[in-house]
């Protein structure tokens, strides 16, 4: 094990013993015989689920996970039949079904789907289904959800995202206060600054690589 | 499991161009700013020679192999460069395993030309025997990370790696030919250096990004020698460059390609 002495992080490579024992473990982690070998570079962890001790360990850099319930910001790539095609940073396409946008029911021969939501667009969504066997489900019919019009949209590490993550509420408050900006941060490691103009905006990508402390967007 | 497409977001875009229309650009560059560069030479131990090039982020690595070859029937007292690039998916996600695509061939034959019409090696002082044994110059590329303007990358890497490249020494004994362990440096006579810009709406920008060759419309690419003479030129995208544009561009590049030139690692065999 890697240890960095400053923070006192662990960091466990792929193959290598994370634990030995009897525990339960979430899918990144392997049971051989007794040893419990990590898949992934990472931070062990453990969690509590249910009441009971689970492994896990944190990986360094992921692509998006979808979790059922998560806001995240998607980017329209292909346009089918009856739904659309949402990109969101994520080994799975998402799928945004006509139901989930328009409130009432259309004619799909007589209506054009990319004159609501045309290829390039950014929409901010939530996962309303995903069970890893089949595409997740997106919906943009509640409120703050939608297309978004015009905004400074950022792709980060899973890392830089996390830390972003971990200092929302000040960041929120600050990006509120100093540059008169809205900040979305998408669970799917995105994120999308709305203000009134580009010179707002400039000062909030400021702020946020402020928080980040170092040049990584 | 799905592929990641070659889309941009509009939003992102706008801006770009709106950015652009302010003379700046996403990441505090002047629109006629090149990135910061950083060559690294013999990073190969079992390369004749080998550079690996930091363009911001994007890094691409170059080795150079020599192999002893009857030479082509057309040209018996010449050597022969063969400029090989490869994307691989280690680079970006957008790169596949396979046969070589548009791009990757697109690289290397831009490379080899800036190369060959520069006269940067040569090739007649490659030649062993006249006609019966000649040295082939092998230059592969490949892409480490993809963060834009890999072009101009593979360009720095590829002249990088020549320049520091080492042949064995020869010697010929009646009909057998043997190869010494004492090497030489192979024969330089110039040097060269592409120069990429990208149109994006009406504006022109040098040294694109990732995001901003998503963007762009056209991109044009030219390569000048030591002495400044454009060797070579590449224009790529569906858009269009007027005509006093691609003169103007012409006159840009010379600047940004002496600059270049200074941070290219100097020849051994001088």
């Amino acid at each position: 094990m890697i240890k960095v002495k400053r923070e006192k992080i662990k960091i466990v490579l792929p193959g290598e013993v994370v634990k030995v024992g009897d525990i339960k473990t979430t899918t990144e982690v392997i049971k051989l015989d007794d040893k419990l070998v990590s898949t992934l570079i990472g931070i062990p962890k453990m969690k509590r689920r249910r009441g009971e001790r689970v492994l896990s360990v944190l990986p360094l850099k992921t692509p998006y996970i979808p979790k059922e319930g998560d806001i995240v910001i998607g980017k329209i790539v292909d346009i089918g039949v009856t739904n659309w095609l949402v990109d969101i940073n994520s080994p799975w396409k998402a799928i945004l079904p006509i139901s989930e946008v328009l409130s009432k029911p259309v004619n799909v021969s007589k209506i054009e789907l990319k004159d609501y939501l045309n290829i390039g667009d950014l929409i901010v969504a939530r996962v309303i289904a995903f069970d890893l066997t089949r595409d997740p489900l997106l919906t943009i019919k509640e409120s703050r959800l939608g297309k978004a019009t015009r905004g400074l949209f950022l792709e980060l590490s899973s890392w830089d995202w996390l830390l972003l993550k971990s200092k929302e509420k000040t960041l929120l408050r600050g990006v509120k206060k100093k540059a008169n900006c809205n900040i979305v941060l998408g669970a799917n490691y995105r994120v999308l600054m709305i203000g009134k103009g580009l010179e707002e905006e400039l000062k909030a990508l400021e702020i946020v690589r402020e928080t980040l402390g170092r040049r990584s967007t | 499991m799905s592929r990641i497409e070659h889309v941009i977001p509009l939003i992102k875009q706008k801006t770009i161009r709106a950015l652009l229309e302010k003379g700046e650009r996403l990441d505090g560059r002047k629109p006629m700013d090149f990135r910061d560069v950083e060559i690294n030479v013999g990073v190969i131990d079992s390369a004749e020679g080998s550079a690996i090039v930091n363009l911001g982020n994007t890094m691409v690595i170059a080795g150079v192999k020599l192999g002893m070859a009857s030479p082509f029937p057309d040209s018996p007292n010449s050597g022969a460069l063969i400029v090989n690039a490869e994307l691989i998916p280690l680079a970006s996600p957008l790169f596949e395993y396979g046969p070589p695509k548009e791009e990757d061939i697109e690289i290397s034959r831009v490379v080899d030309r800036g190369i060959r019409s520069s006269k940067l090696i040569d090739l007649e002082k490659l030649v062993i025997v006249t006609g019966r044994k000649v040295w082939f110059v092998y230059v592969d590329l490949y892409a480490l990370n993809h963060d834009g303007n890999l072009l101009d990358a593979c360009m720095l890497a590829a002249v990088s790696a020549l320049l520091t490249a080492r042949k064995p020494k020869t010697r010929i004994e009646g009909d057998h030919i043997e190869i010494l362990d004492e090497k030489e440096p192979i024969p330089i006579g110039n040097t060269a250096i592409s120069i990429t810009f990208a149109k994006i709406g009406e504006y022109v920008v040098v040294d694109p990004t990732y995001e901003e060759e998503l963007a762009m419309d056209a991109r044009l690419t030219i390569c000048y020698d030591k002495e400044g003479r454009i060797v070579a030129i590449q224009k790529g995208g569906s858009g269009y460059f007027t005509s006093e544009e691609v003169i103007d561009l012409g006159k840009k590049g010379l600047e940004i390609s002496r600059k270049l030139i200074s941070k290219l690692p100097t020849p051994l065999s001088e």
